[in-house]
């Protein structure tokens, strides 16, 4: 059997085929009636524009010395790639708390068991049809994750294919579709009337595993039933997808497709809260041209113009992403970016793993969040999230310097 | 480990970890462990547990008090926080204040050490004041000891939470919390020295915990395809394992929002197809086939009967959406069920077992049975299947002489009905002129109704079945009368199971039923679903007793998916299927042999090799020592072994050889544990200790002083082609920081170096440049029986040498027992053998699992080795049936 890392590069690279068709994924994507029946519910009902959280996650930082600009005019050489979105970038150097090896998971830990976003997903994403989307490129490991739920790592959807599919997959339009819908309730109604029963044999901690296998059906009742409320189709039909395959092996193609994913699913209503991976803290994944060995290896192993040139095509990625969101008109009105906050965020740096100065570029032009600054000394990643959920409108629950919950404040949201 | 403070705050230092300036404390409390806090103290350690934690009452260092940097410059929290009010840190000196709980963080030990060693607190490690535990007695060395045994974990996590000391906050306020404190205390939790842990060979049974195991990815697959008839691979369309052990376990796995959308649209795909495929079998567009989906589908996809709230959700999906319409969406409901998607190891309380509760006693019909059969009506209708046709309106009737009435007997009708008009027909049966039932026969496929009728006595009795009308005339409403079994009603009281057994243990401990205990062995040996021949065994009495189950477990073994799974057992153990992966990509201009036809040969070879081990009598010894592989044309071409194989699908024994043989030669395992552009002798190194012995090895420490100027060195003679990839590794080595793991425990095994990074044997290598340079394969094993042995060496020459020097060693036993547990229970059977994501065992299934491996190491022993007879005596353990809450 073919194995599972293998099908998922075919399937990439098929879809990379398949999109880079002109033409093609706009058909897909205008024969989605669940993007565009999302979104019309979603924004008729919207009072306040919405707060949305996108995060890009990547290995092994950059070189010190290689990430913070002089000026917004003047990037370093691991930031050039930004230099044309540098105005709303914020730049910074942050401590990860536990960072290191082996230690992805540190870069939206905010020291509970759940994670930054997935904090963020319960208050922001109460709504949606998706609390939050979870996506990675080449991120097959099955621990190393940045999204944390009770503890237990939250697997991505790797396959840009298959993400198209459940996020933008949709019933027929009209009465067939909330028939459609009864008849997935009546299905969903039996396993958790089934899930139910076997609580009723489980002491506290498996209830509570079971717990969260009935909010996840209660999740995906939500959405079907959402989905069944059809109404035509305004501003989903054509989106812009990434579509050129690069030189350096195909990964910033797919962070940039993921990208577009994630921020026409946001734009689409389907969700406030996504994340990117990319990789794990092992990083294996190779860069092309004359590098024989794995990401992490090159940082282990290569001169620091070689981790350079790794880390300038990943950014490249990044600011394609944070381009994107400033030149997507928001249905809510101006612009993505104007609601959006991208934050870039890494496990170590590039060469020494030491975590003191872990490079992160937190995107906006949300109203409340300083656009165009650098920072050399941000304090931790913790701080940097905390400022991000205080941005929002929501209240960190420090303890002991850490936001371990995020809430509402009800002054503000 | 190299303590990294800089000079300039020495003093600090010292007054951080003593909790005096220039570390002048006399104070005999200053010396105390965890565990036995100081009655006065001005140390604030980790031992202050039981203490107030006010740094007025714990260490008065404040920077008016103690100057603590050489420029006198008093230092404050404040001084260090940033200047952005929005990031400043907010202290607390109240760790009671975070409210957070160990048990919500799966904490990494590997993690923990590493953070243990790391500068967190300003300038300051843990182990700076607290040392490390050298001489592996439980308590690190120091002036400010921890003795993490004398915590439970929550009380040390706290402890952790509640660094560092006030004199390092006043010099660094960055804490350590949450995940971090986490990791901390899951290391510290391994410095615990195991009390001794004795077998009570007088307790008569052992237990295991309660569990709901999610189906891993393979046992997913495997049951759609032995039950749904799949043949496609979904491994990819759900979410993947979560590991324990290095082996694939859910048992813990949470189906949050994503892994339940993957199931979900998986299931919608699976439907689909399914439908048009006619599987899990034809069901017309008119047809109702509910009773055959329940009866037959469900009973095997949910590996026991199915209730009867079960039925009626069932049998309302195929009511509201007729044909493949009700298929569908039933088979979509069944792929989401939690019945399929968890694996229940919860069982029955003993007691109630015993007591019989819950047990409810059925009439069957008693031997001798009489069948009159379909076809015994005569007349005209009978049918290819041998049923009668009894046409609307119409009945079939017979004076039937082969069977006496007593008074009290049971009747059990199989009988099917076509629709006519959207109806199916309404069966009367009458015996003796008695209306026995009047019921609609609702199904197209057979169904069979039992009755226990009462009052009529004697011979010759008259039976009649007709179709009586009770809708609109239809012709089509035809019904299909099948076998009717006469028996003397004879009252069936479910088994209890071994009452016995059942009486010796805890009354309130749980035991599987058979369904459950049938789950388990299907899942464990075959890594499927039951079969039909195990379902039959446990719907009668034939998994309660010792030889009933030892002969299934046999056959289990043997079956072809038992093969299979055997063979699987080595690849997720030595994780050498990662070899068909991405990690294992090579440059194909470099390597053009190394083709996916050879990745898959190299990932089989594993599981053929352990097979012939498990099943070809061999002693476990020779999967290390034996000079033998197996391999197909594929394999046999690329290592260029004179073989008699002729195809890629014919494996042969190739016995004899003098590079290869044995796990270690592998062209996986050598492969999968190699970079693409060098081999990664470091890593087959630990691998070795850890897969092979069953040592355990520390992570790297996060910052390694000099590694740039290691690097430098050490690239340029690399790029300039003059040094080997083992010199490099050497090379990036040689720093005293690094001495604690590759003095003894890693570089010594460099001597692996005979094979490539595409798992091909060589005497010399290629360097950068491309010229020829002799490989050195000598290597030394230290502490072959205890890593931290030094004194203790064994020699080596290359990996074949190494692999026949592993095989007498005890710690493959050993290994082999700890690994097959994992596989077996999907626990770990001691504590050093716990996965960082599990918690620890307790006291009693400590002592429960030590009789376990006791018992494998005699059978081991009486065997002559072998593995099989070590998971067959695993899987026969009590403790696998019997289980206490967790």
């Amino acid at each position: 059997m073919t194995s599972e890392t293998r099908k998922i590069n075919q399937e990439r690279r098929k879809f990379l085929e398949f999109v880079s068709k002109a033409g093609v994924s706009s058909a897909l994507w205008r024969a989605s009636p669940l993007v565009a029946g999302l979104m019309v519910n979603r924004y008729a009902e919207a009072v306040t524009a919405p707060k949305r959280f996108i995060a890009l996650s990547y290995p092994a930082g950059a070189p010190q010395g290689t990430w913070l600009p002089k000026s917004l005019t003047s990037m370093e050489a691991c930031t050039t790639p930004y230099l044309n979105v540098a105005q709303y970038c914020n730049f910074h150097l942050v401590n990860v708390v536990g960072g290191g090896h082996g230690a992805a998971h540190a870069a939206l830990n905010v020291g509970s068991g759940n994670s930054f976003d997935v904090q963020l997903a319960k208050l922001i994403g109460a709504s949606t049809p998706y609390s939050s989307i979870h996506l990675g490129v080449r991120c097959t490991t099955t621990g190393d994750l940045i999204g944390r739920r009770n503890g237990q790592p939250v697997p991505p959807e790797n396959s840009a294919q298959t993400a198209l599919r459940q996020f933008f997959g949709g019933p027929p339009p009209g009465g067939a579709a909330q028939a459609l819908y009864q008849k997935q309730k009546s299905i969903l109604d039996a396993n958790k009337a089934a899930l139910d029963s076997l609580k009723k044999q489980l002491g506290t901690q498996e209830k509570d595993r079971l717990d969260e296998h009935l909010a996840a059906l209660e999740r995906i009742d939500k959405r079907l039933n959402d989905a069944s409320q059809f109404v035509p189709p305004p501003g989903c039909s054509n989106p812009t997808m990434a579509t050129a395959t690069d030189m350096g092996g195909g990964v910033q193609s797919e962070i940039k497709m993921m990208a577009d994913i994630a921020i026409n699913a946001m734009r689409c209503g389907l969700t406030n809260v996504a994340t990117i991976q990319l990789d794990d803290s092992q990083s294996n994944w190779q860069y092309k041209g004359s590098f024989s060995e794995g990401h992490h290896q090159t940082c282990h192993g290569r001169g620091r113009n070689d981790v350079v040139t790794i880390t300038k095509y990943i950014n490249e990625a990044a600011a394609y992403a944070i381009k994107t969101l400033a030149e997507t008109p928001d249905p809510a009105g101006g612009m993505m970016i104007d609601n959006t906050v991208f934050l870039q965020v890494t496990d170590q740096d590039g060469i020494s793993h030491t975590t003191g100065g872990c490079p992160n570029i937190l995107a906006t032009r949300m109203a409340g969040f300083p656009s165009g600054t650098i920072n050399a000394n941000s304090g931790t990643n913790r701080n940097l999230m905390a400022d991000i959920a205080e941005g929002f409108g929501l209240a960190g629950q420090i303890a002991e310097g850490n936001m371990t919950d995020i809430r509402k404040n009800a002054n503000i949201v | 480990m190299r303590t990294l403070a800089p000079i300039a705050l020495v003093s600090a230092l010292l007054v951080a970890c003593t909790g005096e300036p220039n570390g002048s404390s006399s104070s005999a409390a200053s010396k105390s462990s965890v565990g036995n806090p100081p009655s006065s103290s001005s140390v604030r350690s980790i031992a202050s547990s039981s203490l107030p934690r006010s740094s007025s009452s714990l260490a008065p260092v404040t920077s008016s008090s103690a100057p603590v940097t050489s420029s006198s410059k008093p230092l404050s929290s404040s001084s260090l926080v940033s200047s952005s009010s929005k990031s400043s840190v907010a202290i607390s000196s109240s760790s009671a204040a975070t409210g957070l709980k160990y048990s919500d963080f799966v904490g990494d030990p590997l993690k923990g050490a590493q953070r243990y060693g790391a500068v967190i607190y300003g300038p300051f490690a843990c182990q700076t004041c607290h040392g490390l535990d050298a001489n592996g007695d439980g308590k690190t060395e120091s002036t400010t000891p921890i003795v993490p045994g004398k915590f439970t974990a929550q009380a040390l996590f706290e402890e952790v939470l509640a660094m560092p000391t006030d004199a390092v906050k006043a010099i660094s306020p960055t804490r350590c919390d949450g995940q971090c404190a986490a990791d901390i205390t899951a290391y510290l939790r391994t410095l615990i020295v195991e009390e001794n842990v004795q077998c009570d060979s007088n307790k008569p049974i052992g237990y295991s915990p309660r569990a709901l195991r999610l189906l891993t990815v393979d046992e997913y697959q495997n049951t759609l395809e032995d039950v749904l008839g799949l043949s496609a691979d979904y491994t990819g369309k759900v979410v993947a394992d979560a590991r324990k052990g290095g082996f694939p376990n859910n048992n813990t796995a949470n189906v949050d929002e994503s892994r339940a959308n993957k199931f979900w649209a998986a299931s919608e795909e699976l439907a689909k197809w399914a439908v048009e495929n006619n599987k899990p079998f034809a069901c017309g567009a008119n047809e109702s086939c509910s009773d055959r989906f329940i009866d037959e589908f469900l009973y095997r996809l949910f590996r026991r009967p199915v209730n009867n709230l079960e039925r009626t959700q069932f049998e309302a999906l195929f009511n509201n959406y007729p044909g493949k319409e009700g298929m569908e969406a039933a088979l979509v409901a069944a792929l989401n069920a939690p019945q399929f998607l968890y694996r229940s190891e919860l069982g029955r309380k003993v007691s109630d077992v015993l007591a019989g509760t819950g047990i409810t006693p059925e009439y069957r019909p008693a031997n001798p049975i009489v069948v009159f059969k379909g076809a015994d009506w005569g007349g005209g209708g009978i049918q290819a299947d041998g049923s009668k046709k009894v046409d609307l309106y119409g009945n079939a009737g017979i004076t039937f002489r082969n069977y006496t009435f007593t008074g009290n007997d049971v009747v059990k009708i199989r009988a099917r009905g076509a629709l006519g008009d959207g109806v199916y027909p309404t069966m009367q049966i009458k015996i003796d002129n008695k209306i026995i039932d009047t019921v609609v026969v609702n199904s197209a496929s057979f169904k069979t109704f039992t009755y226990r009728v009462e009052g009529i006595v004697g011979t010759n009795k008259y039976i009649q079945v007709e179709n009586k009308n009770a809708a609109g005339h239809s012709q089509s409403r035809v019904l299909y009368l099948g076998d009717i079994t006469f028996g003397k009603a004879e009252l069936y009281i479910p088994p209890k199971g071994d009452e016995a057994k059942l009486s010796k243990a805890d009354p309130s401990s749980y035991v599987l039923d058979a369904f459950e205990y049938a789950t388990l062995l299907a899942y464990t040996l075959t890594g499927s679903a039951p079969d039909q021949a195990l379902l039959d065994a446990a719907a009668g009495d034939g998994l309660h007793y010792e030889a009933d189950i030892r002969k299934q477990v046999e056959r289990l073994i043997d079956s072809p998916r038992g093969r299979e799974r055997i063979g699987a057992m080595a690849g997720y153990w030595f994780n050498t299927d990662k070899v068909t992966e991405a990690g294992a990509d090579r440059n194909t201009a470099l390597f053009p042999k190394y083709t996916a036809s050879v990745r898959d040969a190299m990932k089989q070879e594993v599981h053929h090799l352990f097979r012939e081990i498990f099943y070809g009598n061999r002693a476990f010894t020779d999967f290390y020592a034996g000079d033998f592989t197996v391999v197909n044309s594929v394999l046999a071409n690329y290592y260029g072994i004179p073989a008699t194989t002729t195809s890629p699908n014919d494996w042969v024994l190739v016995d004899g050889l003098d590079k290869r043989g044995g796990i270690v030669t592998t062209g996986a395992f050598m492969t999968v544990n190699a970079h693409p552009d060098k081999t990664a002798p470091i890593i087959r190194a630990v691998r070795v200790r850890e897969q092979m012995l069953c040592q355990h090895i520390l992570p790297p420490p996060l910052l390694v002083e000099d590694r740039e100027a290691l690097l430098a060195k050490v690239n340029a003679q690399y790029e300039a082609g003059i040094i080997t990839d083992r010199q490099y590794y050497e090379g990036i080595t040689d720093a005293r920081s690094c001495d604690g793991c590759h003095k003894y425990q890693i570089n010594p095994l460099f001597g692996m170096e005979d094979f490539d990074q595409v798992g091909q044997w060589r005497n010399t290598q290629k360097g950068a440049t491309g010229m020829t340079l002799p490989i050195d394969i000598t290597g030394s094993l230290f502490g072959p029986e205890n890593i931290d042995d030094n004194a203790t060496v064994i020699p080596f020459r290359g990996a074949k040498n190494l692999s026949k020097e592993l095989a007498v060693l005890p710690g493959i036993k050993e290994c082999l027992i700890e690994k097959t547990f994992r596989f077996v229970a999907g626990l770990p059977i001691k504590d050093k053998a716990v996965d960082p994501a599990e918690k620890l065992l307790t006291a009693e299934q400590k002592s429960d699992f030590l009789c376990v491996a006791e018992k494998a190491k005699a059978v081991y022993q009486s065997s002559g080795g072998k593995a099989r007879a070590v998971l067959t005596e695993m899987v026969m353990q009590d403790l696998l049936r019997f289980r206490k809450a967790n």
